[in-house]
């Protein structure tokens, strides 16, 4: 035999992979080019800070806190990871592996690392091309690269949570399209089972806080498992503009990397123990076929029950039976349909119908735990010994933007106060969270025995009768506990003055926990300026003044509790700024500080007469020879559900206009709500001053109105 | 050699084996022959490792085979549909193939292609299917293993391609010590090559003998005698499987030998006595319809 001399290439296992992916290699190249070069590019040319900041740009677009970036992560990691092993799902190919003189397991390793090198490498050549674009643009190549080296490590953690949980759907299924939902499953349970007892939480919990996503369900608990990346990682990006990003950014990275290893170890052994024969059955362990259903059917009979009893317009004890009809319904078709996909035969949907009542009867303990609360979340006060601090703020909160040193950024007063304030009164804490709570009960589930005593049914069925606030319990072992609660309005003081009048309370409903921090960072930037929202004037001063200023406001505070803010009319407001010339709240060092000025305030008062910036006459009423308009007219009244048409007044009576002008206080303008905006302080009517050279708004205290008003505002006086 | 003890195999409720027992000896062609369904494509997925049996096991050369890389070494499997790489070239499944055989032949493989008429560069994917075939042939006779697992290869394969691809396997026997390992559902593919067959049946083996053995121990004969006590005679002194009569013809099969034959017709006499050659269809179907089986269906495919 004449043999030929022909040209042999020996391949590594790897390169023969590679050469037997190409189509991947390709399609994940193209998208990276697209989704991180050339869109990384357009970023840059709009980027008008890069000059300042050369790191930011790349960190900002595909850093630790870049959804954007993860979300690209999570596309390459889906891709690889679905596309490793459905060699699996065809005898043909599954007798062309396997009869090879390889280790099955040791393919098994080779196909992962393969997949984790194709999404390291593309990336890690992204990220240099990215890295040198940057440098391009605004120079710091070396800063650049460590940014880019570090986002690029954060996502290599959370690649492989992604990737080995598409290994795990890959190596327990027998069909791509079984793959395919499996790894859904496996990435989105966790979400799906969270948001549904959130909302079955929200539905039923009359105490439920639904505060910016933070929720706890459970009550406390220092147990917290996850499973999905994609939860883990949702999370993170939310909670990170509150809390320092280290302190939440390596639990999120440990997490994800056990989950990585223990999906890395159940796919191992999964592709170790399943029989080759199997290719082509939907899924390969018989057990995983009971899991699903079960998580499948419970989940999705829970929202049957839930959904059909939205549309019962019955009483509360009626809708349980639709809800149980809802949960049997749902359940049969669940359980029918996951029959027929196991076995791909539409015949096969009566198979294990035994489980259905099982699954059926689950649901029902679920939906029905929470919606007779079970567990005692309504009524739950933490022991006091179990409490680290407490922070207390109203729901209805205005948007506040204040920025940091390290960017992070609070967009209410509900987040300023979970970010800083630290009540460590406890037991007087408590004592107003069981109020709120008991009246939550009663108002939102008919539990009137709990209502507190003191309090009547009829003084909360009217409009603004609570204050609706947000509780925070910090406990000890790291954990926080949410509450949204409803306080009376005609609360005892004397409950309330303890936590209300506390410093720390104070410190944080008035802003001025990080004032300095924030003065620090701005600093240079842009210029100091005070408005006296009332009047309009607004001036600049120099750093002294803002000290001086917030020196006398927080001795002011020293007198400051739930009763003062109650009663006391607000004469104006302050707002400090400090702005650059691009006035950017969220990224830059800009930022504004507004406070109420209380008539008892004296220190504030009497220093912004010094400055000459107090205007005595916009805070008193014009004298009436000045006067050559006076008009009452009522605004946004509700009466007996619905908002009335306005009424208006024109006072000629002089001697009405002086009636008037004796019982006017300025009318309140709302700076960020807290209880001492409660608009129950004022009657719903507004007075307007026409004078030569100004105009002027008020109104009354509750209670306090003129007699001359009283018949032609009748309907609404007390509203 | 290859030793195959009380496989058993199930997929759910189905029993593809049986408790099959069946020994493989080096330096022969080894014939399975049985209906769809008898079991032949899940032995030879259970003895090249790509099966796990549910219990017994399968030794070659003294290593278990199932993941075993040191037994899968010696071996080549061949399925009935070969799977290539999409838009891969036979060069391309050349260079995959010598980096996971060591002893892969480059050489010989691009003689053989060239041989063979298939083009080294051109799309496997444009190939006829006896085309991809006969690639799957060279590429397990360039790999240079000991066994090669064939599953139904032959059915396919032109009459020319076909004897091409025997007198390929008997010059690698010859030449390396090659020892073929071939299932087919028709027992004329096998005759002329194997020198073992062995029947699968519902899961079992029915027989499993040397075709020469076989072939020395079954006669068949075509005899008219002078009368009918003739015939009596001869008869008393035969064992007979199967006796058909035309006229004054009458065509035995004897579980006899060539001699044992010829002595018990000594005495008789005969207008004609002629001894017919005999196909290995009519072996089997003497050999079985003994135990019962009419197998006329089985293999004649």
């Amino acid at each position: 035999m004449t043999l030929k001399t022909s040209s042999k290439v020996k391949l590594s296992p790897q390169r023969a992979l590679i050469k037997n992916r190409t189509w991947l290699v390709s399609l994940l190249s193209l998208i990276a080019f697209i989704a991180y070069l050339i869109s990384y590019v357009l970023v840059l040319h709009n980027d008008t800070t890069i000059g300042s900041q050369p790191g930011a740009s790349i960190e900002n677009y595909m850093g630790l806190t870049s959804g954007y970036s993860y979300f690209v992560t999570t596309i390459f990691a889906v891709l690889i990871g679905l596309t490793s092993y459905n060699y699996l799902y065809k005898a043909k190919t599954v007798d062309f592996y396997l009869s090879q003189p390889v280790s099955k397991m040791k393919y098994f390793v080779q196909v992962y690392l393969n997949g984790l090198g194709i999404y390291s490498i593309i990336t890690g050549i992204s990220y240099v091309v990215m890295a040198l674009i940057g440098a391009s643009f605004a120079g710091g190549l070396k800063v650049i690269l460590l940014h880019g080296l570090i986002s690029y490590l954060g996502n290599l953690v959370y690649f492989l949570a992604i990737f080995s949980i598409c290994v795990l759907a890959q190596t327990i299924s027998g069909t791509n399209f079984i793959s395919v939902m499996m790894a859904l499953f496996l990435l989105l349970a966790e979400l799906v089972i969270r948001f549904t007892l959130g909302a079955m939480a929200s539905e039923y919990f009359a105490t439920f806080s639904d505060w910016n996503g933070r929720k706890s369900i459970l009550l406390t608990s220092s147990l917290d498992i996850v499973s999905s990346p994609i939860y883990n990682q949702l999370m993170m990006l939310q909670q990170v503009k509150l809390q320092e990003f280290h302190s939440i950014f390596i639990p999120c990275v440990i997490k994800n990397f056990l989950i990585a290893v223990v999906a890395f170890v159940l796919a191992f052994f999964a592709y170790k123990y399943r029989k080759e024969e199997y290719s082509g059955k939907p899924i390969v362990f018989r057990f995983v076929e009971t899991v699903l259903k079960v998580i499948v059917g419970v989940v999705a009979g829970i929202w049957g029950g839930y959904l059909m009893s939205l549309f019962w317009d019955g009483n509360y004890a009626t809708s349980n039976v639709v809800i149980v009809i809802g949960i049997i319904l749902t359940v049969v078709i669940i359980c029918a349909i996951a029959e027929i996909v196991f076995h791909l035969d539409v015949k096969a949907f009566k198979r294990k119908a035994w489980q259905m009542p099982i699954i059926a009867v689950v649901s029902m303990v679920v939906i029905f735990s929470i919606k007779y609360d079970v567990i005692g979340y309504d009524h739950y006060i933490p022991k006091e010994s179990d409490v680290e601090d407490c922070a207390i703020a109203l729901t209805y909160s205005g948007i506040t933007y204040v920025t940091e040193k390290n960017g992070t950024h609070t967009t209410s007063n509900g987040d300023y106060a979970e970010r800083y304030m630290h009540i460590d009164d406890v037991k007087s804490f408590e004592q107003i969270a069981k109020i709120g709570m008991d009246t939550s009960c009663a108002i939102e589930k008919g539990e009137w025995e709990y209502l507190p005593e003191g309090i009547s049914k009829e003084s909360l069925t009217s409009e603004n009768s609570v204050y609706t606030v947000e509780l925070i319990y910090r406990m000890k072992n790291g954990k926080n506990v949410y509450r949204t609660v409803n306080i009376p309005c005609d609360v005892s003081d004397d409950i309330m003055n303890p936590v209300i009048g506390s410093d720390e309370y104070k410190e944080a409903a008035f802003h001025l926990s990080n004032i300095e921090a924030l003065r620090a960072n701005a600093k240079g930037k842009g210029k100091d300026t005070l408005l006296i929202v009332d009047t309009g004037n607004m001036t600049s001063v120099s750093e002294s003044t803002i000290d001086e200023l917030i020196e006398c406001y927080r001795k002011d505070l020293k007198t400051y509790n739930f009763s003062v803010g109650k009663n006391e009319s607000i004469l104006g407001y302050i707002e400090y700024d400090n702005a650059t010339e691009n006035y950017d709240y969220l990224n830059s060092s800009d930022f504004t500080w507004t406070v109420p000025v209380f008539e008892s305030f004296s220190n504030t008062i009497a220093f912004l007469k010094e400055k000459g910036i107090y205007n005595e006459d916009a805070m008193d009423a014009p004298a009436i020879e000045n006067i050559n308009q006076m008009r009452v007219t009522t605004s946004n009244v509700m009466v007996d559900g619905s908002y009335i048409d306005e009424i208006s007044y024109d006072v000629l009576d002089e001697a009405e206009q002086l009636e008037i002008l004796e019982k006017i206080v300025p009318e309140n303008m709302s700076c960020g709500y807290d209880f001492w905006d409660s608009s129950n302080k004022y009657e719903p009517l507004e007075v307007y001053i026409e004078t030569k050279d100004n105009n002027y708004y008020f109104t009354f205290r509750t209670g306090n109105v003129p007699d001359c008003l009283k018949e032609p505002f009748a309907n609404v006086i007390g509203h | 050699m290859i030793e195959i003890k009380n496989i058993s195999k199930s997929y759910d409720d189905i029993s593809a084996l049986g408790n099959l027992t069946i020994n493989m000896r080096e330096g022969e062609v080894f014939g399975l022959v049985g209906t769809n369904g008898a079991g032949k494509s899940t032995l030879l997925r259970i003895m090249a490792g790509v099966l796990k049996a549910d219990c017994g096991e399968v030794i070659i050369d003294g290593e278990q085979v199932y993941d075993n890389p040191l037994a899968k070494e010696l071996l080549y499997m061949i399925p009935d549909d070969p799977y290539y790489f999409p838009n891969a070239t036979a060069n391309e499944m050349m260079n995959y193939y010598g980096s996971v055989y060591k002893n892969f032949d480059y050489d010989k493989f691009q003689y053989l292609l060239q041989n063979f008429n298939l083009s080294g560069n051109r799309k496997i994917a444009t190939f006829s299917k006896g085309m991809r075939k006969q690639l799957a042939i060279l590429l397990g006779i360039s790999s240079n293993t000991k066994y090669l697992f064939c599953d139904e290869t032959f059915d396919g394969l032109d009459p020319v391609m076909r004897q091409a691809a025997k007198m390929l396997f008997a010059r690698e026997m010859d030449e390396r010590g090659l020892t073929p390992i071939l299932t087919s559902h028709n027992l004329r593919e096998l005759e002329d090559i194997c020198d073992h067959v062995g029947l699968l049946h519902k899961g079992g083996v029915l027989l499993s003998k040397d075709l020469v053995d076989m072939k020395l121990n079954i006669q068949k004969v075509q005899v008219v005698y002078k009368s009918v006590e003739e015939q009596r005679k001869a008869e008393s002194t035969m064992n007979i499987l199967i006796h058909e009569q035309r006229g004054k013809v009458h065509v035995y099969t004897v579980r006899m030998s060539l001699a044992e034959l010829e002595i018990s017709f000594e005495h008789v006499e005969t207008l004609l006595f002629e001894s017919l050659p005999l196909t290995l269809e009519e072996i089997f179907i003497s050999e079985t319809e003994v135990v019962g089986y009419d197998i006329k269906n089985i293999i004649q495919g």
